[in-house]
């Protein structure tokens, strides 16, 4: 019989994550798919890849949390919870001591505070605009014709970053387009965006007392953006192994903990409940 | 623990349709007087004195409900559009443009729903954007106007000489009706319409003190916009002071059966801040999907802060109306007051957490709820959310993003709930 296992997939709005754990809360399986047209069908995918990794089967998953944009979507999920609950819960089983955990996605940006306990005790999340997340570099990026991938080499290669004033995307989009046409160099623009993006942040939450946590997809795709947030933020700035996979592995571990929670609901196990959401 | 609950039809049903005939019977009241010579005024629902027009059979007509029924029928955006066309800015109050675009596609008048009023009566109360919309109605529709001007209550309570000020208003307000109606002023009908107006607010304050009692027997912000509409359009009339006796005996009834409005009632919130009519069904949804109640909401007193004891008093018929103008309602008073008033429904109605919703195009009345957040959150631990769309334009509202904050609040609540005597987690 194989080991029974607990699943988080978080369907984003660009990309689809799945992390899969063992019961003693190892980490055995992972993936990433775009998320597409069908939410269902990426989470589906994602789930396949994952469990082929960790050597299991559809049947061996015990318990599935869903999340993300597209989280009521996950025909396997038994629960569905927010990414900003679920990132705070995979940033915190990775640092600890982390008390704020900055989320760059493709259309959210969020800050999360968390209190002396490692719980959620405060959130700031970008306004219904892109400006200062993902989709921000993605539109400037197809406006001057290169790959994300490409803006973040050159923006890495900036010795003095241009200035982007612009709050809104569109205008910022015009705006870099002056830039062009003045003749400054390509490096210095593409950091100016990223500075951009580490502005918004650090007008959501003032990030105080110790190191912050940075996690979402542009943070694992882009050197630059991790660059401009210690810049801006002036702390220490930790990136974990998979940033992307944060908010999915948070939810595999609320999926790996719902047992023992339902345990405490009934009567029979609350001091575990405890222990596990105080840790 | 699960509680009994009155089936949809029931208890939305019974309320809901007594709330829904007698203002359909008004509206069609408007649509008749759009083809007679029945004379009608403007008036704002927030501090008004319908009971001085009421006295002289003048008929009331709200351009803020109008607005309102525009939105919560999806219909509010072509008039919206239609105003910035003309160029009201994009963030204009968007009641007064959806109003304003109403009125130029031929809404108002011999053609549409509501009549053209006779005249307009400007009862500034708090809002001085309200000024410039009934101003603009006046250019638009030709019609006589009379700017009343309420003293903004600065200490607390009013001073006699605000009291007094208003009062010579009235006075000159009363010859004006005189004059367009050609009727002398009777102040034993004053007396009488003022009767009708305390006992609805009597039994609005005796419902909303219902939901004090676990489980709440209605939501206290989305079905008080039932008890709104004959508070605010009806008051004075012997029909919304028997709509509110029917409430009343309705709601202690299932207060006795121990019934409330949700099967599971888990969440016990107070609401800041108008809804977004366009979604109201829509956001509605976002907070019973958790159990959430509002036991209390700061939006149902814009008409008049019923709850905290002022009654209309035949005895003392202009002084009453006088003084409710100026204090005993929700816009006229300061930010400060506000912060009681909710401190009070979050501390006597047992509330679990306040929820602040934001409106985009009404920056006068938002403005200062990012302070109101942190007081709450910060200074007295209340666990607080604020969302912003708007109340009358559709665009900005979100329906992803909104799901999100308001689900992640709720998530929070929940696991303060496991972990108890933990500080509470703070807001959105």
């Amino acid at each position: 019989m194989s080991a029974r296992l607990f699943v988080g997939i978080d369907v984003g709005s660009s990309a689809t994550k799945c992390v899969v754990l063992r019961e003693d809360g190892e980490l055995v399986g992972h993936d990433v798919v775009p998320s597409g047209f069908d939410f269902a069908e990426s989470a589906e995918q994602a789930l396949d890849q994952s469990l082929r990794l960790a050597k299991g089967t559809r049947d061996s998953v015990a318990a599935c949390v869903s999340t993300g944009y597209g989280r009521e979507r996950v025909p396997i999920a038994d629960r569905h919870v927010t990414e900003i609950t679920c990132h705070a819960r995979g940033a915190r089983e990775w640092y600890p001591k982390v008390r704020h955990i900055v989320d760059v996605g493709g259309q959210d940006t969020k800050v999360i505070r968390l209190n002396e306990h490692g719980n959620m005790a405060d959130y700031r999340m970008n306004a219904k605009c892109a400006a200062g997340t993902g989709t921000f570099l993605e539109s400037i990026a197809l406006k001057l014709g290169v790959s994300l991938k490409e803006i973040d080499e050159l923006a890495m290669r900036s010795t003095a970053p241009t200035v982007v004033n612009s709050y809104c995307t569109v205008f910022a989009g015009t705006e870099v387009l002056e830039r062009v046409k003045a003749g400054e160099p390509r490096e210095d623009i593409s950091m100016g965006m990223f500075r951009s993006i580490a502005a918004r942040v650090t007008e959501m939450m003032a990030v105080r007392n110790g190191p912050v946590a940075v996690t979402g997809g542009v943070a694992a795709h882009c050197g630059a953006m991790v660059r401009a947030l210690k810049e801006a933020l002036e702390t220490e700035v930790l990136l974990p192994a998979m940033p992307q996979h944060a908010g999915a592995y948070g939810a595999a571990l609320l999926a790996l903990t719902r047992e023992v929670t339902l345990a405490g609901e009934s009567g029979t196990d609350l001091s575990r409940t405890r222990s596990e959401c105080d840790r | 623990m699960r509680t009994e609950v009155a089936d949809d039809k029931d208890y939305r049903g019974e309320i809901h349709e007594l709330s829904r005939n007698i203002m359909t019977d008004w509206m069609a009241e408007l649509k008749d007087a759009t083809q007679t010579s029945v004379p009608s005024a403007y008036l704002m629902i927030s501090g008004n004195c319908v009971e001085i027009l009421r006295c002289f059979d003048i008929l009331p007509v709200f351009p803020e409900i109008n607005a309102l029924q525009l939105a919560i029928r999806k219909k509010s955006l072509p008039y919206i559009i239609k105003s910035e066309e003309i160029g009201y800015a994009s963030d204009n109050c968007a009641y007064v443009k959806a109003d304003i675009g109403f009125t130029m596609c031929g809404g108002v008048g011999p053609d549409g729903n509501i009549p053209k009023p006779s005249v307009i009566v400007c009862n500034f109360v708090g809002c001085n954007v309200y000024i410039k919309w009934f101003e603009h109605c006046r250019e638009m529709l030709k019609v006589p106007m009379i700017m009343l001007d309420i003293p903004f209550v600065r200490d607390g309570v009013p001073s006699q000489d605000d009291v007094k000020y208003v009062l010579c208003q009235l006075n000159e307000l009363i010859k004006e009706c005189e004059t367009l109606t050609g009727k002398k002023f009777d102040i034993d009908r004053l007396r009488e319409i003022l009767a009708y107006s305390a006992r609805a607010e009597e039994g609005w304050s005796r419902a909303k003190e219902l939901c004090k009692r676990r489980p709440a027997p209605f939501d206290s912000y989305f079905d008080s916009i039932n008890m709104m509409g004959p508070i605010n359009a009806l008051r004075g009339t012997r029909e919304a002071a028997d709509f509110f006796d029917a409430v009343v005996e309705r709601y202690e009834q299932m207060v006795a059966k121990g019934m409330g409005v949700t099967s599971d009632e888990r969440f016990r919130t107070v609401i800041e801040g108008p809804p977004p009519y366009p979604y109201y069904r829509n956001f509605r949804n976002l907070f019973e999907n958790w159990g959430a109640v509002a036991v209390q909401s700061t939006y149902s007193t814009v008409g008049g802060t019923w709850e905290f004891g002022f009654r209309h008093d035949p005895k003392n018929p202009l002084e009453s109306i006088a003084e409710q103008m100026i204090m005993h309602n929700l816009c006229n008073r300061s930010m400060l007051d506000r912060y009681k008033q909710i401190k009070t429904y979050i501390e006597d109605w047992n509330a679990d957490a306040l929820v602040i919703h934001s409106i985009k195009s009404c920056r006068l009345f938002s403005a200062g709820q990012g302070d109101m957040r942190e007081y709450f959150a910060k200074e007295l631990g209340v666990p607080t959310l604020m969302v912003e769309s708007d109340l009358e334009d559709p665009r900005y509202y979100s329906e992803a993003q909104m799901k999100n904050r308001i689900d992640a609040f709720f998530e929070s609540l929940q696991y303060k709930r496991i972990r108890e005597g933990e500080p509470a987690p703070a807001q959105a």
